[in-house]
């Protein structure tokens, strides 16, 4: 496609609104993403107020609480955390890093981001239905979500599924442009393995996400079924309330499978681009090459295909066949093996480095070390032994927000900071950056590190209140009320990022093309921010890889992927 | 190339820069091929809730006996009969675009998309035949699912319709036949979809019980 044929839109609407630029979308998901992000983290404030000072706030009961974990769960993974990895920096950074001028489908993708709007106005919406939002947990897990004495066992639960199964829809339009435009789109001399990993982690993780979200589209669709129509395919035949229902014969363990065939995948669907986005952020900031470019592609690709033959780890409690557990054991901890090499690469890539502390670095390092505490406590739980004593405990807490939670949060801050400046030609003020950084790693570490220990001592997690249990000493609530503290920190700190984003747009430095003197095709576009179409009259032509810094007999210590072989000096 | 030669490449050395801009159809072509991806694994884990669900003490079989909601199939295969007519017709307009017998492809494509819409009323006319009779969606886990499988059959081949409209759009507007080779994969595809959805409502016990027995997931 020429400049010619891609015409800028004029108007407010069409550049804006209705805009099919993938940029304009990109922002458009991440704004969402962030809102309702910022709405799940409100709601786990509110838990740890109850968790730290029980019955201190008298508009928190039991049901309220239920309905706040349920909700934070299900919008940080799905809403906040797939939608801005996906969505966000799929959209932005696809076209620009291999070189395309927009997604190959726009339409489609204009259409992608209005369908997540809408299911995320359908999630809020329950909250103002009668009954309020599903507190059936974020796992959504048969009969209990849709029996009476769930909270939100009409409506909330209605909405919550609808919304998934449009957010599904949402996901598989945008991920069918993501992987079009990286098999079809690329630049001239942009083959597959000159990408920057960041694409190769969106990649994979658009994959995994097209053949995963099947799964819960499928559950959330039989559930509905069950809920409306009245058939059993989850539901047993069961008494609730004293009054025999309608069911029989469904299989809730047949949830359990479909929902975590799902729901495995899912964690790596955020967590490969984490990797890709991590690998550029600290090779740039290093100033080095990545340690184990093919290596670290052959991980995201290993990991993607063993994620889809892990789940069942999550129902070691449910009763299965212990050979069934054994297998699952085995598969999860091998697992482990591409994701240490990952883990090793990034050292290496460090070592002996140029290292640059800017602050898209700070976290990318603050990413290292909560990834591997969080994964190091994941070969704890994927063996089945020592599972079935901790699981359902807060050590299992512990493991998932590090691993998953702070893990990828910390990456989304550091791409924020570290694109940022292409997006709006402004630097982010690096002293609150800082500030930001160091109250969100401590923070952060201050409340989920104690909660291994709660999690050893069997504090159970998914409780409203901790009172009459003889087993449960008060240290236990002295380092409950420290976690709640401690969040309330954290959740403030995050006022300060807010403010920075909206400061540094107005006064914040102007940042030239490629502040951080980077080699991707992103940081040599015509204009900053990129202007419609991307790259002006010609499309850049990909000489080189994108990790060629310090390289030996060039005067500058980096050689952009679109700057020709000849120029050698 | 293939994956593994990709997957081994060593991109620090110096490499071949030409790789070539695809072209729109190629493009096309490539995200009809994803998309099918998705929708077959949809309907897999779809077929996999079936075979568990079936291993259930109470379940019951469609077609056994009389008395069995589709014992009585000939609606059925008439439905069927008007899809595989459908996909002929797209499978005839799409050679006909590679010969530029313009007048063939529209014609290929207007019949073929009014069998796919006779498909859908005779899938929705057999629905009011059994609701007449009582059986409602809930009546059996076996029914429910024959009436999500075809509601969903149903549902993808609504969206094939709105690519079928585009793709006359564009040929009467623009002479272009592009989409109608894609039209024509999807419908083939959407074909042999439902004769499995088909053959594995209407088998026998015995044929998904050794299925899921070969599967691990008998009881």
């Amino acid at each position: 496609m020429t400049a010619q044929e891609h015409h800028a839109p004029q108007s407010f609407w069409t550049k804006y609104i209705w805009s099919q630029d993938h940029k304009v979308i990109a922002i458009q998901y991440s704004l969402t993403a962030i809102f309702v992000g910022l709405v799940a983290l409100v709601l786990s404030t509110l838990m740890r107020l109850q968790l730290g000072f029980p019955g201190s706030f008298d508009f928190i009961d039991a049901s309220a609480y239920y309905q706040y974990v349920t909700m934070h769960g299900m919008i940080m993974v799905v809403y906040l955390l797939t939608a801005i990895f996906l969505g966000g920096f799929g959209n932005y950074l696809i076209p620009l890093m291999v070189g395309a001028r927009d997604m190959v489908f726009p339409f489609v993708n204009m259409l992608s981001y209005w369908f997540y709007l809408l299911a995320v106005v359908v999630l809020l919406a329950s909250f103002f239905v009668t009954g309020g939002p599903t507190g059936a947990g974020w796992t959504l897990y048969p009969p209990q979500a849709i029996l009476p004495g769930t909270p939100g066992s009409d409506w909330g639960i209605i909405l919550m599924l609808v919304s998934l199964g449009i957010f599904i829809i949402a996901a598989t339009m945008g991920g069918l442009n993501y992987v079009t435009t990286v098999l079809q789109a690329r630049t001239r001399g942009m083959t597959m393995m000159r990408m920057p990993l960041t694409i190769w982690g969106i990649f994979m993780a658009t994959i995994l996400a097209l053949l995963a979200f099947p799964a819960l589209f499928v559950s959330a669709i039989m559930m509905l079924f069950d809920k409306l129509l009245g058939t059993s395919f989850f539901m047993p035949a069961i008494l609730s309330m004293g009054e025999q229902m309608g069911h029989e014969g469904g299989s809730p363990i047949l949830f359990q499978h479909l929902f975590w065939f799902f729901g495995h995948p899912e964690v790596y669907i955020v967590a490969l681009p984490a990797f890709g986005i991590v690998s550029d952020l600290i090779s740039t900031h290093a100033r080095k090459n990545i340690f184990g470019y093919r290596m670290m592609v052959w991980a995201i690709v290993v990991i993607g295909v063993l994620s889809f033959v892990v789940w069942a780890h999550h129902m070691y409690v449910s009763g299965m066949n212990p050979y069934f557990g054994y297998f699952f054991a085995t598969t999860t901890l091998i697992i482990a093996v591409p994701t240490a090499i990952k883990v090793y690469n990034w050292v290496l890539t460090l070592w002996q480095g140029n290292i640059r502390m800017s602050v898209p670095m700070l976290f990318a390092l603050g990413f290292v070390s909560t990834f591997t505490i969080g994964g190091l406590t994941g070969l704890f739980l994927g063996n089945v032994v020592v599972d079935l004593p901790l699981s359902d405990t807060y050590f299992v807490v512990a493991h998932f927000h590090m691993v998953m939670g702070v893990s990828p949060v910390l990456v989304i801050f550091g791409a924020i900071y570290h694109w940022y400046p292409k997006m709006s030609g402004k630097m982010l003020h690096e002293g609150m950056g800082k500030f930001h950084f160091w109250a969100t790693f401590l923070g952060t570490y201050a409340i989920f590190f104690p909660m291994h220990y709660l999690g050893v001592l069997g504090v159970p997690r998914r409780y409203y209140a901790y009172e009459n249990y003889d087993f449960i000493p008060d240290s236990a609530k002295d380092l409950n009320a420290f976690i709640t503290i401690a969040a309330i920190f954290v959740a403030l700190a995050q006022l300060v990022f807010l403010f920075n984003l909206a400061w540094s747009y107005f006064k914040g430095k102007e940042s030239g093309p490629n502040p951080w003197e980077a080699t991707t095709l992103e940081w040599q576009t015509e204009t900053t921010p990129p202007g419609h179409g991307n790259w002006g009259e010609t499309v850049p032509v990909c000489h080189r890889w994108a990790y060629d810094y310090s390289v030996p007999g060039y005067e500058q210590d980096y050689l952009p992927q679109n700057y020709p072989e000849e120029a050698k000096v | 190339m293939s994956i593994f030669q990709t997957l081994t490449e060593k991109p620090w050395l110096e490499g071949k820069n030409e790789i070539q801009q695809k072209s729109p159809d190629r493009v096309k072509k490539s995200a009809v091929k994803v998309l099918l991806s998705v929708i077959s694994v949809l309907f897999f884990l779809f077929f996999v809730a079936f075979l568990m669900r079936s291993q259930y003490q109470d379940w019951r079989p469609l077609a056994e006996e009389p008395g069995q909601p589709l014992f009585y199939k000939g609606q059925l295969w008439l439905n069927t009969l008007y899809l595989i007519l459908s996909s002929l017709c797209f499978h005839w307009a799409s050679r006909a675009v590679n010969h530029n017998n313009a007048k063939s492809v529209q014609v290929g494509i207007l019949i073929g998309g009014l069998f796919a819409a006779a498909f859908i009323g005779g899938q929705l006319v057999f629905w009011q035949q059994l609701q007449a009779q009582g059986f409602f969606v809930n009546h059996s886990p076996a029914l429910s699912f024959f009436y999500l499988f075809t509601g969903l059959h149903i549902a993808h081949l609504l969206g094939g319709m709105i690519a079928w409209a585009m793709a006359l759009f564009s040929l009467k507007k623009a002479g272009n036949g592009s989409l109608v080779g894609l039209c024509a994969t999807y419908w083939h595809y959407l074909l042999v979809l439902w004769a499995l959805l088909f053959a594995l409502l209407v088998s026998k016990p015995e044929t998904y019980d050794a299925i899921a027995a070969f599967c691990g997931l008998g009881q």
